[in-house]
């Protein structure tokens, strides 16, 4: 325990925690983003796994042809946006089970990333690992000199900024504005605003999106920032956190934005105990127990917002007009 | 009018929904074919001549020499659990084509990959392929020995092979094939205890595997060999592949104070690069090229010869009917078997610790030197 501590006191590890925290984080929370905003309006897109995929392929695509990180970021906004219609069309339009069409994209999205992936670097041999030059961090000026501070907030790349960003804006589009409380209205009792003249269905279209294209850039993040790689688990279960994390966040921007940092400090956190190899209390050298914490704190957070759950009554259940 | 709607609707969610999953489906067990040939074929073709599976019958009026004994032509298939990108298939790829171009026999190999196979789906997709009376090669590269015991003696013209740790010998016409890397890993770790500056030295795996484990311990005990102050440790990052989490893994190292970080998986390279006097080690295929800037070198594991000791069984049983007699035990092929070796030395690497490098490697060649296959957790 002391040895964990001595670690753990140490400046430089501080600052590598931190900092880690906030760039595991930022994948989770544009996708939780997304698809919390998505949910607000009463669609429940599980389809974030295969989105974050796409968005992940299609950066690394659209670096690869153009060279150019900003296209990049433009085409995973596009597949994340192009292929979440696919799901407001099978859910708003059709009214399909959500469930069941949000897992089967998953496997679309990523059955396609991979296929397109396969066709395009043929001719080359399997040791020959597709690499794409990634984006450099962007040190804010001034800001990023601040001891401690800078270097874990200031010294990040412009996606983790944007995701940051993003938090206040969607918390204002969604309580401060007429739309915001009208999609949030759908998102409780769509025949009610159905009655009120609220048009449902291009609002639901563009919530849903809306959280195809955070969804994609926290799959770009991954492929053009973190690592300049494309396969297709490169997502490795993060849109599923994601899904979770809006569950811990119960729905609310402001503790979606702790929810991502928490799963971050923790995942920092237990890479950098191994990264010392120091052994845990209790636990000794299983560090699994870490990769089981966030999940065991949403069931936690569940249950104890049972009471206040801020879910969506209506949330994955079809609307259809005049019936019961 | 509104009923006929409804059932309107949804015979249109539901053709929706089949054409995705289909579309998924496909995607997922998409397979490559790495030769330039048209294999394209679709394994679950059932050709109407494809009745016998000797070989020897499929193309016996095209050869013209009458003293052609035996067949000409194998055909193999191989599934993998992942990607073929991944260093642990990607070897053996390579060793193949490296075969194709010997024509062993005057053989003409193909090749077809299969990828993102899981175990589960082993069983039914090798079966698939051996009735497909296509190929005379199933080669499972990975854990599928549940899957070979329970198909490989339905089908007994055709070799199967199975690869790694974890495994449990068939016998017959079942194969279990490994090569052991640690050799060249403790060379490696030579490198990282003689160039290290903090002696401190990590490694990034996936999971506490004995064949994950083996060379990171003797990456460990050659740093150690060289620099008995070494301190070590190694982060599993719970995944096969995961690079960004990989990555992560590698900057809490470098944070922690570790120099020489040896990447088990990919990842670590990248962390790597944006850290000042930090090197990197591949593992299992050469990777120096991926960063000539931070990478030194690396283990690199040659499946030639136990690839071609698997040929060689099947020419005999099909060119002169001797019986597949796969040892009950996996055939495990080290450095001197040719199994291994160091890879490429990067420049960067002072002549003298070249030069220690180069001596040990003569000393495990020459067997004056052992090097431990220790499964164990790395202290």
């Amino acid at each position: 325990m002391g040895e964990i501590l001595t670690h753990l006191l140490t400046p430089a590890v501080i600052i590598g925690i931190l900092a880690g925290a906030v760039r595991i984080a930022t994948p989770l929370l544009l996708a939780a983003l997304g698809e919390m905003v998505s949910e607000n309006s009463g669609i429940l897109n599980l389809s974030i796994e295969g989105t974050m995929t796409l968005g992940a392929f299609a950066g690394f695509m659209a670096m690869s042809w153009y060279e150019n990180l900003w296209m990049g970021l433009l085409m995973a906004v596009v597949s994340g946006m192009l292929f979440s219609l696919i799901m407001a069309l099978m859910t708003v339009t059709v009214k399909v089970n959500q469930v069941v069409a949000g897992l089967a994209l998953n496997i679309l999205g990523i059955g396609f990333a991979f296929f397109w992936f396969r066709s395009s670097f043929q001719d080359r041999s399997s040791l020959d690992v597709p690499t794409v030059p990634t984006f450099d961090t962007a040190d804010i000026p001034g800001l990023s000199r601040i001891p401690v501070v800078g270097e874990v907030l200031f010294s990040q790349h412009w996606l983790t900024y944007f995701a940051f960003l993003m938090v206040p804006m969607v918390w204002i589009l969604l309580n401060k504005t007429r739309y915001g409380l009208e999609l949030r209205s759908i998102g409780h009792n769509p025949e009610a605003c159905d009655m009120r003249g609220i048009n449902i269905v291009p609002r639901q279209y563009a919530a849903v999106v809306f959280g195809g294209a955070m969804a994609g850039l926290g799959g770009v993040f991954l492929s053009l920032a973190s690592t300049g790689m494309f396969f297709p688990d490169i997502a490795a279960g993060r849109g599923w956190i994601a899904l979770a994390i809006v569950i811990f966040g119960n729905w609310r921007a402001s503790w979606i934005l702790w929810g991502s940092l928490f799963f971050g400090l923790i995942d920092a956190l237990q890479l950098s105990l191994q990264a010392k190899g120091l052994s845990l209390p209790f636990f000794g050298d299983d560090y699994q127990v870490f990769l089981a914490l966030p999940f065991v704190f949403t069931i936690v957070a569940l249950v104890l917002n049972r009471s206040r759950s801020r879910s969506p009554l209506s949330l994955a259940i079809p609307y259809h007009r005049g019936e019961r | 009018m509104k009923k006929a709607m409804n059932h309107r609707t949804f015979a249109l969610a539901a053709a929706v929904l089949a054409l995705v999953m289909v579309a998924g489906a496909c995607g997922d067990d998409s397979s490559t074919t790495t030769q330039a040939p048209a294999t394209t074929q679709a394994p679950a073709t059932t050709q109407a001549p494809a009745t016998t599976q000797a070989p020897a019958t499929t193309q016996a009026p095209a050869t013209t020499e009458a003293e052609m004994m035996g067949p000409t032509e194998l055909d193999i298939a191989m599934i993998l659990l992942g990607v073929q990108e991944e260093p642990w298939y990607a070897t053996m790829i390579d060793s193949i084509n490296r075969t194709m171009t010997d024509r062993p026999y005057g053989l003409d190999i193909t090749l077809n990959v299969i990828e993102n196979i899981a175990y589960a789906d082993g069983e039914r997709v090798i079966r698939d392929l051996a009735s497909s009376g296509e190929y005379e090669m199933i080669i499972a590269h990975s854990t599928y020995s549940d899957a070979i015991d329970a198909v490989n003696e339905d089908y007994p013209d055709i070799a199967f092979v199975f690869s790694g740790s974890g495994n449990e010998a068939v016998g017959g016409n079942g194969f279990w094939l490994d090569v052991f890397i640690h050799e060249p890993a403790y060379l490696a770790g030579i490198v990282a205890g003689m160039m290290t500056e903090t002696n401190q030295i990590s490694a990034v795996a996936a999971f506490p595997f004995p064949n994950v484990n083996g060379p990171l311990n003797a990456w460990v005990a050659g740093a150690r060999s060289v620099n008995p102050d070494i301190e070590a440790s190694v982060t599993y990052i719970e995944s096969w592949f995961d690079p960004a989490t990989a990555k992560e893994s590698a900057a809490a190292q470098i944070a922690a104070g570790s120099d020489m970080i040896y990447a088990e998986r990919f990842g670590p390279f990248e962390a790597v690069q944006e850290a000042d006097g930090v090197y990197a080690f591949g593992h299992f295929s050469d990777q120096v090229a991926f960063a000539p800037e931070v990478a030194l070198t690396g283990p690199v594991a040659l499946w030639d010869p136990a690839f071609n000791t698997v040929v060689d069984a099947w020419w005999a049983y099909a060119s002169e009917g001797t019986p597949y007699n796969a040892p009950m035990e996996r055939i495990i092929y080290y450095m001197v078997d040719g199994g291994s070796d160091i890879g490429t030395l990067n420049d960067l690497i002072p002549d003298d610790v070249k030069a220690a490098v180069d001596d040990a490697r003569s000393k495990i060649l020459s067997g004056e030197l052992e090097v431990d296959f220790n499964e164990g957790p790395i202290e």
